[in-house]
């Protein structure tokens, strides 16, 4: 009864008009998020829909007006913390919900510019999250805002007021787990993945009732573990010990620690998983499912319909979570999905069968090429790095050069498709890494085999690349080259297609050739995903800026092109200027 | 995810201090330097004689701003880093902080006279990031740092990499060592029981790499993995394993009253990378004069037997570390 009150009240107050209202008061419903691709009003998901093509039919902005695209507000997160700004905005009902690094969520009058309230988690002491402090975003459904913390805890908030709704823990951060992707909700489920940097955890996709955070059902990603249905033992995933060796199943890797997409057509969810754990490949023989893969997860048991393995005993860090996209093609449901690895995937999103395997960055080592007919990658004899044993006797082991290096021929950022160029827009990055085993680490105090390695670009000019590719054939079409390497998200309109870098301009391309339209910069590195939606018939532009992420915690080589690069954190919002 | 891998510290202190690739790199053992201390009752003991473990920073060193010698003097109180839930060594029972790294943590700031602040350090991936996180930089979450590190291997390689510490005072020699239970495995029992009976282990320890890989593999499978030794051992206690491999300290204190009914020592380990190692102090760099004054108390406990005293205090075999460091 309170909701219909409250519903009447807002439309009471948007009849009106007049009072300037910010108060976040329709709701999201189930209907919104299945349609948010469609419905330019809005962004109600992350991925501008729930198959995260990042497209947008809106054409107010295009190849001939973009030049006078123009900031209309820009917000700052304030404080210090300043840094790994890596969310895409969320836009309902003339609010903004967007986070910022450190479990910060905002609520902003989408108008204005005006901060409505800001929700800061509050973080333990003693709290050690592997890869910076970055969060991906927010989910919203009915009256409640969601997202996750550092300290691996998924929290509702009444999207009015910002108070806390309830709040779960999904993982133990003292066991080395964290929730920095946006949670996905899909027909009243909130539906989370889990991260974890450190040796020992377990992936796992969860699903919970999103008006009361109760767990509905829970699957875990490597073989052997047992899932739970509504309470209660549902099924083991896998087949126990039948790609691992010993108890190595117990600890095996694999956190889904990107989040995933929906396909409502096939009602299937599509999560990635991280690589297997030991991360030295010689200490476990076997494919080590089900780490480096693609899962479809039914939405409504949690059972896993089909796997997708990209980098089966993987070897060199190559995990397994960037996002599949759903689209369809010549009549087909296919998904897509550019790996770490280098390879660029179509599979059959009804059955996983892949379709075609084509690299999408230059001079990949670690596999000749993706074998079409059992789906499997023919490894090169001399690409993986070395066993632990030939480190023997405190000897340095001997390096192998490797590309892509382990950060990724693409890493988190997401990519987008175009139904209307049929062409999907990947943000990817040209380099490698020398590896070896290092006998003379320490680990708490005692010694360890641990592994060295050094990133290094592959060419003087440019690390990120920006290309676009035919699904159908996997073709380069063009190829936007940028100094520092990528780490943002894309987004696509019918001519244009979005992306921010790290030197901190948001760029538009033209969809069909690559040229460069326009640009602007917002002052520091652009490493999330920009949006973009309409009102009061205006379509507006929004990106988050703020540097940080992994690279500057992991560069090697590349800490060179990033060195004077400043921190943020802010949002920009740009429409055309009349 | 990222996996446990080491970053050259050289690199991240480039990033960390504005890409001042200028910095020399050559090891260089610090010549003995004699001094006095305003350290009260700590005879000057280590005149000539400890070398501290460090590099020459040739550029303009990076100003400091964890408290130098006397500073820590005129407040009164000195940081020391130890780590988290870290039996025997830094633990808290009921609250109450203990352990053998606690305890001489608090001896050396009772010998410096002042208080003693404990800084426990959650730790990270390796100890190239421990110390980047206690002691010259800060963890990126708080920025907050220790005047020194407790339990930091004393090696010239990680002295190399990380030139913004100084590695000294080294305080006990640890072992990998093999437990083993006589009543199923007799006295004296090889790795070589091993390929047909369990043998438990702390994940990802070296103890897990070297059993996973060693001997063709052919232990792999008896490998039983825990996330801690603790674990470990009360695994091998209960009879589901019958071995126990790890750091001569971690596992007498894993098994704790059980110790006797297992054989424990060196034994073969053909392929081992590393059989022991030496277990000191870091301090950063520009803080020579603290550092020799807590290498003068910790020269002190060792040579008196106040630190064999302390380990066995914790059940625990007190190795020293090579005479020619303190006589």
């Amino acid at each position: 009864m309170k909701r219909a009150l409250f519903t009447t009240a807002a439309l009471g107050w948007l009849a009106l008009g007049a009072l300037g209202s910010n108060a976040a008061l329709a709701k999201v419903t189930n209907e919104d998020i299945l349609n948010d691709d469609k419905n330019t009003s809005q962004v109600v998901t992350d991925g501008m829909g729930l198959q995260a093509q990042r497209f947008s039919p809106l054409n107010k902005i295009n190849l001939k007006t973009v030049k006078k695209l123009v900031p209309a507000w820009t917000f700052s997160f304030g404080g210090e913390k300043q840094r790994g700004q890596e969310a895409q905005p969320l836009v309902a009902d003339g609010v903004m919900y967007v986070t910022g690094s450190y479990s910060r969520l905002f609520a902003i009058d989408v108008k204005t510019g005006e901060e409505l309230w800001q929700y800061d988690a509050r973080l333990p002491d003693g709290i050690m999250p592997c890869c910076d402090v970055i969060n991906r975003g927010a989910a919203l459904y009915e009256d409640m805002v969601y997202f996750g913390t550092l300290d691996a805890k998924i929290v509702a908030l009444d999207a009015k007021t910002g108070k806390v709704k309830w709040k779960k823990k999904v993982g133990d951060y003292k066991a080395g787990y964290s929730l920095t992707a946006t949670p996905l909700i899909v027909e009243g489920k909130v539906v989370t993945g889990v991260s974890g940097g450190e040796f020992g955890i377990v992936g796992k996709v969860e699903a919970r009732d999103a008006k009361t955070g109760e767990l509905v059902w829970s699957r875990p990603t490597i073989e052997g573990h047992m899932g739970t249905l509504n309470g209660k033992d549902s099924t083991m995933t896998g087949v126990k010990n039948a790609s691992w060796p010993g108890d190595m199943w117990k600890y095996g890797g694999g956190a889904t620690w990107l989040g995933g997409t929906y396909d409502p057509e096939t009602r299937q969810l599509f999560f990635g998983t991280g690589n297997p754990a030991p991360w030295n490949s010689h200490l476990r023989p076997g494919d080590n499912l089900y780490t480096a893969s693609r899962l479809a997860i039914d939405i409504d048991t949690g059972e896993i319909n089909w796997h997708y393995q990209t980098t089966p005993h993987d070897g060199w860090d190559f995990d397994g979570v960037n996002e599949v996209v759903s689209y369809n093609l010549d009549g087909k449901k296919l998904a897509a999905t550019a790996d770490r690895n280098g390879f660029f995937y179509v599979l059959d999103r009804t059955n996983g069968k892949l379709q075609n395997a084509t690299p999408f960055v230059k001079d990949i080592t670690w596999a000749k090429g993706i074998d079409l007919k059992t789906g499997r990658p023919m490894y090169s004899e001399t690409g993986r790095p070395g066993n632990p044993m030939d480190a023997e006797g405190g000897k340095k082991g001997k390096a192998i050069f490797s590309i892509p290096s382990f950060l990724g021929g693409k890493n988190w950022m997401p990519m987008a498709y175009s139904p209307v160029t049929e062409t999907f827009y990947v943000p990817s990055n040209e380099w490698g890494m020398d590896i070896w085993n290092e006998p003379i680490t320490y680990k708490k105090g005692a010694a360890y085999l641990g592994a060295g390695f050094t990133i290094k670009p592959l060419f003087e000019d440019y690390i990120g690349s920006l290309k676009a590719i035919d699904p159908r054939t996997g073709k380069i079409k063009w190829e936007y080259k940028n100094n520092a390497p990528l780490w943002g998200g894309v987004m696509t309109t019918p001519e244009l297609v979005f992306t921010g870098t790290p030197e901190g301009y948001l760029k538009a391309f033209n969809a069909n050739n690559g040229e460069e339209v326009w640009k602007f910069n917002t002052g520091s590195g652009i490493v999330g995903s920009p949006i973009t939606w309409e009102q009061d018939g205006e379509q507006y532009v929004a990106v988050v800026s703020g540097w940080g992420g992994a690279v500057p915690l992991w560069g090697g080589d590349v800490a060179k092109r990033i060195k004077n690069l400043n921190q943020g954190g802010s949002v920009w919002v740009f429409k055309l200027v009349m | 995810m990222f996996i446990q891998k080491l970053i050259p510290s050289r690199l991240k202190s480039n990033i960390g201090h504005g890409g001042n690739l200028l910095r020399s790199l050559y090891l260089k053992l610090l010549k003995p330097q004699s001094q006095t201390h305003k350290a009260s009752g700590s005879a000057n003991l280590l005149k000539g004689l400890l070398a501290p473990l460090t590099l020459l920073v040739c550029a303009n060193p990076t100003p400091g701003f964890a408290l130098s010698f006397d500073d820590i003097q005129d407040r009164g109180v000195i940081s020391v880093a130890v780590y988290r839930d870290f039996a025997p060594f830094s633990y808290r029972e009921n609250g109450q902080a203990k352990g053998v790294d606690v305890e001489i943590a608090q001896i050396i700031a009772d010998a410096l006279g002042v208080r003693l602040d404990l800084f426990e350090l959650s730790a990270d991936e390796n100890v190239d990031d421990d110390l980047r996180n206690a002691i010259w930089k800060g963890h990126f979450l708080d920025r907050k740092k220790a005047d020194i590190m407790l339990h930091v291997p004393y090696d010239n390689e990680l002295a190399r990499r990380n030139d913004l510490v100084v590695l000294l005072a080294p305080y006990y020699r640890e072992d990998m060592v093999v437990a083993r239970d006589i009543k199923k495995l007799g006295r004296d029992a090889t790795l070589g029981h091993f390929r047909y009976e369990k043998i438990a282990v702390e994940l990802d320890s070296l103890a897990d790499i070297y059993l996973s890989a060693a001997f063709g593999g052919s232990i792999r499978n008896n490998v039983l993995h825990f996330p801690t030794i603790q674990e470990a051992a009360d695994q091998a206690i209960a009879q589901k394993a019958f071995g126990l491999m790890g750091p001569r300290s971690m596992v007498e204190a894993a098994l704790g009253e059980h110790m006797a009914q297992y054989d424990i020592g060196k034994i073969p380990t053909p392929g081992l990378s590393r059989e022991s190692w030496l277990l000191g102090v870091a301090v950063k760099s520009d803080y020579r004069q603290l550092g020799y004054a807590v290498g003068d108390i910790i020269a002190a406990m060792v040579l008196d037997g106040r630190m064999k005293t302390l380990f066995e205090k914790y059940g625990l075999t007190y190795t020293p570390p090579p005479a020619s460091f303190y006589n």
